[in-house]
């Protein structure tokens, strides 16, 4: 057991402090939240860029810092194997996924099942989504549990009640603007203190040269050994993380769904989804990861300064508190990890409070307004955050928090994952084809797990069976495999659904979604956006109106979508409004809109409006 | 030393696996006509795609290449991905020519 590590009550002003600013932030964001709607998807306003950050801070969760450090110290960069396998799935993600989600305006994925198949499936699948998404927030809570263990020396569920009831808080009043924005700042303050925590650790071990060469070459190698150990090799991880993972996390994380959401478009969602995977994931891995390599680099250079009793899930906490040689800066660090703790959890919770709404209670209590929903979410919120609370007790059980995280992942997400696929891409998917997915796919999956040296085995890539935890992450392609063969071989059996059914729920039809999304055919001749000032003018509802020559130079006609926000690009459209063009004015440079879109955009007198055609 | 099944079976596996599950997503994209390579934009989308597969396997090679202390040839892949990524940069950020 490793001992607690003593701090003084300035490091706990300046967590408690932090913890206070993201709270008020939180509550600040909340006047955003007029609607359902707005609790949920921002009203679909923001940027790329401001969603790109936002989106590393909810997948560099909590757990990340720990289990990647503790990981890192054993196996060295090919730590990394998790965050650098993503991109494989980039096609059918931007050009399938996103753009399906986005114009047919779902409002969570079960309610995707539902129109692609009936309403049995959307139960399976609410099932399914709401499962994966509680054990996230419960692997979230206990990564916060153990960070802060080694600190506080008292119970372990003692803090993850302390922390669940702030996370709580502010997410219950926040809602999703509320997450978005306060994500973004954690982003920025998370990509800070990792990057911080590699150069004091470099300095610490004397520069990069005695770093480099104290690892040895394997520790370096980006990828671990082919097929052993069996609780970390790189076939199973592959398999476990950067097939079943990477399509969880992408697809069926309504969380980074409902994120995508909020962009102002499919394209930025897009830019938001590359620029992620291209630019931040690299710089996240080698974020989340250096403090294991730190750590073993001073147990080789300074032996003595490293306390070997260290738990591997308390790697990160230690490395941080030897290198920052300053309390100021170890709380600094800490922090950010709380950050991170909450930019994951805050996004789930939101995302099981639409679910549970949309998908359990609209159906039931039917015809209420607006605000009652909006009532009930902020409640499901709060429940889910107990939820998950009290689940981390079930994720304790693993010896660390990569294999909780590893079990999690390779049994929650095949179901799912393969319904998600099929449905989208296989016109001949059909809901008998769905049922046996879910259903047939949990029978296999149970019988593999009751049995995997028989059933498992043949796909085991030569990794030993551990009888303890046999298969922990080869046991997500035989998952895999088992779903989509009960979905295919059903499929096949079966009548496939009609084409009308399908219309815009396929690949094979988006340019039927996009008409769906506008309420006609969509216009894709070029145009520029302009710049514009506003004047309040009585316009049809749900109008905007141009001048000729603006619309020409926009590209658009009467009845197009457009998009306006306000000139400052820096606010990442916080200020902005969809509407439809109206008939056109004599103006140049002068858009006509009502005062409620005045007041839905939140617009200032004094600025001018960038417009942009959508559709 | 390390031997091959060590330092390039992985890389081989993940690209080869990764890549023919790549290839069928292009495959299905094109096929299905939600990515149309006659729209500007889309075209940008099409080379970025296929940018972000090299991209990767230049990373983990440059990796690999650098762990087993072959410098010269970690230098050369870093050389083709910093002017590699200077061209996707400027292509995220160019104004769109249309949309869609």
């Amino acid at each position: 057991m490793d001992s607690v590590i003593q701090t003084s009550p300035s490091f706990w002003v300046i967590i408690f402090g932090y913890f206070a600013l993201v709270l008020g932030f939180g509550s600040f964001f909340a006047r955003y939240n007029k609607t359902t709607q707005d609790f949920f998807f921002s009203g679909r306003r923001f940027s790329w860029w401001l969603i790109t950050m936002s989106i590393v801070a909810t997948g560099v969760g909590s757990h990340s810092f720990l289990k990647y450090s503790a990981k890192a110290y054993e196996h060295g960069f090919s730590s990394t194997m998790t965050y650098m396998n993503d991109w494989f799935f980039m096609p059918l993600f931007l050009f399938g996924w996103l753009p399906i989600v986005y114009y047919t305006k779902i409002r969570s994925i079960p309610d995707y099942f539902e129109r692609r198949f009936n309403p049995g499936v959307r139960i399976l699948a609410t099932v399914a989504i709401l499962g994966y998404m509680i054990g996230y927030i419960a692997i979230g809570f206990l990564t916060m549990g153990k960070t802060l263990e080694p600190l506080l020396g008292i119970d372990l569920y003692t803090i993850i009640f302390i922390v669940a009831i702030i996370s709580g808080i502010y997410i219950t009043f926040g809602g999703q603007t509320a997450v978005i924005f306060t994500d973004l700042a954690q982003g920025f303050i998370l990509i800070f203190s990792g990057i911080l925590v590699f150069i004091l650790g470099i300095n610490y071990v004397g520069g990069f040269d005695i770093f480099w060469g104290a690892l040895s070459p394997e520790f370096k190698l980006p990828l671990a050994n082919f097929n052993h150990p069996a609780n970390f090799n790189f076939v199973g991880i592959f398999w476990q993380d950067g097939v079943a993972g990477s399509v969880g996390f992408l697809f069926m994380n309504q969380g980074l769904i409902m994120r995508f959401m909020a962009c102002k478009s499919v394209n930025e969602g897009r830019k938001a989804a590359v620029f992620n995977v291209l630019v931040l994931l690299p710089i996240s891995t080698v974020v989340v990861s250096n403090a294991g390599w730190i750590g073993k680099a001073i147990s080789i250079v300074t032996p003595e300064s490293w306390n070997t009793a260290t738990q591997l899930d308390h790697v990160f906490t230690q490395v941080a508190y030897l290198i920052t040689g300053s309390e100021v800066v170890f709380a600094f660090v800490i922090a950010a990890v709380a950050a991170a703790l909450m930019s994951t959890v805050d996004t789930l919770i939101n995302a099981v409070a639409a679910v549970v709404i949309n998908d359990i209670y609209r159906p039931i209590v039917k015809d209420k307004d607006d605000k009652h929903y909006l009532k009930v979410a902020m409640i499901v919120s709060a429940g889910a955050t107990a939820v998950g609370a009290l689940s981390t007790i079930f994720f304790n059980n693993f010896p660390t928090l990569y294999e909780a995280h590893g079990f999690f992942h390779s049994t929650m997400t095949p179901p799912l994952v393969v319904a998600i696929f099929l449905g989208i891409f296989w016109k001949r998917y059909s809901t008998p084809a769905a049922f046996a997915t879910f259903l047939g796919g949990a029978i296999l999956m149970w019988i593999g797990s009751k049995y995997p040296q028989i059933f498992i085995s043949p796909f085991d890539h030569g990794i030993e069976f551990n009888p303890d935890r046999p298969y922990s992450y080869i046991r997500a392609l035989y998952n895999t495999l088992v779903c989509a063969g009960s979905g295919v071989i059903v499929g096949l059996l079966t009548t496939p659904p009609s084409e009308e059914k399908m219309e815009g729920l396929t690949v094979w039809s988006l340019d039927k979604a996009r008409e769906f999304f506008k309420g006609s055919a969509p216009n894709d001749r070029p145009g520029k956006s302009l710049l514009a000032k506003w004047i309040v003018k009585d316009c049809e509802e749900g109008e905007v109106r141009f001048s000729i020559g603006d619309m020409e130079t926009m590209g658009a006609d009467v009845g197009d979508l457009v998009y306006l926000a306000d000139e400052r690009k820096w606010l990442g459209g916080l200020k902005s409004v969809h509407s439809v063009y109206g008939e056109p004015h004599k103006e140049d440079g002068v858009v006509y809109i009502t005062q409620f879109d005045v007041e839905r955009g939140l617009f200032d007198e004094k600025r001018k409006l960038m417009a942009e055609k959508e559709l | 030393m390390l031997d091959f099944s060590r330092t390039w079976v992985p890389y081989i596996y993940l690209y080869g696996v990764g890549g023919g599950i790549f290839l069928i997503g292009m495959f299905i994209i094109l096929r299905s006509r939600s990515l149309k390579l006659e729209r500007v934009r889309h075209k940008e989308w099409y080379k970025i795609l296929i940018f972000g597969f090299f991209y990767y396997m230049g990373i983990h090679g440059l990796f690999t290449f650098a762990a087993i202390g072959e410098t010269v040839f970690a230098a050369l892949i870093g050389l083709i991905m910093i002017a590699m990524t200077a061209n996707l940069i400027f292509t995220l950020f160019k104004k769109p020519k249309g949309v869609g």
